[in-house]
């Protein structure tokens, strides 16, 4: 059995006002990506202080390799690299200056890591942070969490603020860590990095985790999704009224969507063949759909 | 408990605002020894002979005033930059997420705070000795002076344990500033209150200040005064770093 590395146990934190999060639990396995799904203020955050050992749980517990961090905070035997959602930075200390004072509290003494990481997001240190831009400032914080290649990494919205190229490198870097063997936790609203990265993934909603599930089954979903445009809208009206599962459909332009698992394929391909098509094209199944069939509710036209 | 980074962290952030408050007070303290000596040049030149003796023209003029107020206001900005800053900003998140611990945070600042105000307190006592040594020999009793400077330093190791309790116990500026600025200045403001009339004399009991007395301390009969203040001192520090230690950081 493969080892645990962080265990989120039932934790609720009430902060009042149904803000808070409600009996969070989940598992991630050492060596694994674990992805955080959510918009802001749906708790990612607040679970994240209390893995960490900033805030103390109402109920329930985080462990890390066994230990309640509450009690004695993973990161006091340096296994932490954490990237915050919000960075903020000491008063006037140039970027070298603020590498070398958080490489000295983590008993840092080969900086080549560093220097790889600050060639890979081409940064350029030698200014006051006061002065950088956010990406610059987000830069720095990625070179801190990951320069002393810790065991454990938590990291809130790593991206944000980041251009387009420079979100790529990151998932460069993340894909680079978890060859070493790095445990990584990333909280995040942008699906393509989670895509990308993450082993699993959980969603969480209002404080509370509303799905749990492994990347590969939705890159491997046996449910697709078609879309079809039809030529004639005597073949259209006709093809609705077929013994099929359709999700979607749109009279004027002639347009119908068709959920079909794997094994009802060939069934499928027969009914079709008694029509005109105009196009055929299967719909990716991506996390964001599956995320926007939590959140997006109001704006699908499923029944 | 001493974290040497962290340490030199806090001296390099703040040795700016230490060095400006320490020399205007070595400034003024220099300026308050020439116009003793000039008072006592116009009291010979009128035959008067003047009784007013140096230490107790400083402790008056000097103690009361500026060596009171300059360093109150070095703690207020400091102890509340050490911990309530840090969190309000988030500057913190990524120190407790090294080898850090919350106490090595607390502990280290707290030693800076008190060694900048023991440091300031050093650099007024040598200031005055080596200035009345220059200007007017022999008119400064040494001991009275030094006296009288340990009773103030206690007073400002009390006050700046408020400071640092607030600065410890709230997550923002603006509620740490509220308590670690607030009740310094209103015992500052209820201790002027005190000195106008006898008739408010009352209101000295509630203020710290009070406990600064440079008659007593003269007199020797201010020993409980200095165990009361260190008492605040330690227990505002005390408490600070322990509730530092059990509270959820917004972090």
């Amino acid at each position: 059995m493969e080892s645990i590395c962080i265990n989120v146990k039932d934790i609720t934190k009430d902060y009042g006002n149904h803000k808070g999060i409600f009996n969070v639990s989940f598992e991630i396995k050492k060596g694994e990506i674990f992805g955080f799904l959510g918009p802001n203020g749906a708790g990612k955050t607040t679970t994240i202080r209390h893995i960490l050992g900033f805030s103390k749980t109402d109920s329930g517990e985080a462990i890390i390799d066994g230990i309640n961090t509450w009690e004695h905070p993973a990161n006091m035997d340096g296994k932490i690299g954490f990237l915050p959602g919000e960075i903020a930075f000491p008063d006037n200390m140039t970027g070298t200056e603020y590498i070398k004072f958080i490489g000295d509290l983590q008993g840092l003494t080969n900086y080549d890591r560093a220097d790889e990481l600050i060639k890979m997001f081409g940064i350029d240190t030698s200014g006051k942070i006061k002065k950088m831009s956010k990406g610059m400032k987000q830069k720095v914080g990625i070179v801190t969490a990951f320069m002393n290649q810790p065991p454990i990494l938590i990291l809130d919205e790593p991206t944000s603020g980041l251009d387009p190229l420079m979100q790529k490198q990151f998932i460069e870097l993340v894909k680079q860590e978890k060859k070493r063997g790095a445990t990584i936790l990333l909280s995040s609203h942008m699906f393509q990095e989670v895509e990308r990265t993450c082993d699993r993934v959980a969603i969480i909603r209002n404080g509370i985790i509303v799905s749990e599930l492994n990347i590969n089954d939705i890159k491997h979903n046996e449910n697709k999704r078609y879309k079809i445009e039809f030529i004639k809208s005597t073949d259209y009206d006709k093809f609705i009224l077929e013994d099929l599962n359709i999700s979607w459909k749109e009279a004027d332009k002639k347009h119908v969507v068709v959920n079909v698992k794997d094994e009802d394929v060939n069934e499928f391909f027969h009914v079709l063949n008694k029509y005109e098509i105009k196009y055929f094209s299967e719909i990716k199944n991506s996390l964001e759909d599956y995320f926007m069939s939590f959140y997006g509710e109001d704006k699908q036209n499923d029944k | 408990m001493i974290n040497k980074t962290l340490f030199k962290q806090y001296w390099k952030s703040n040795w700016k605002l230490f060095a400006i408050i320490t020399g205007v007070l070595v400034l003024f303290l220099i300026m308050m020894i020439f116009a003793y000596e000039q008072m006592l040049d116009r009291a010979a030149e009128s035959g008067v002979a003047s009784t007013l003796d140096l230490t107790s023209f400083l402790s008056a003029a000097y103690l009361g005033g500026m060596c009171l107020l300059l360093p109150m206001v070095f703690t207020i900005v400091v102890s509340n930059k050490a911990i309530a800053s840090k969190i309000d900003k988030g500057s913190l998140g990524i120190v407790l997420s090294t080898k850090t611990t919350r106490n090595q945070v607390t502990f280290t600042n707290a030693l800076g705070i008190i060694l900048s105000l023991v440091g300031m307190f050093a650099f007024v006592f040598v200031g005055g000795i080596i200035t009345s040594a220059i200007m007017a020999p022999g008119a400064l009793v040494v001991l009275d002076y030094f006296e009288l400077l340990v009773g103030m330093l206690m007073l400002q190791l009390a006050l700046s344990g408020i400071s640092y309790f607030a600065s410890c116990t709230f997550n923002t500026s603006g509620r740490s500033l509220a308590l670690g600025a607030g009740i310094p200045i209103i015992f500052y403001v209820i201790s002027i209150l005190s000195s106008i009339d006898t008739s408010l004399d009352f209101f000295k009991y509630f203020t710290l200040m009070t406990l600064y007395n440079a008659t007593d301390i003269l007199t020797l009969t201010f020993v409980w005064q200095y165990l009361v203040l260190g008492v605040v001192a330690v227990a505002g520090y005390a408490a600070g770093i322990i509730i530092f230690n059990k509270k959820d950081l917004p972090l």
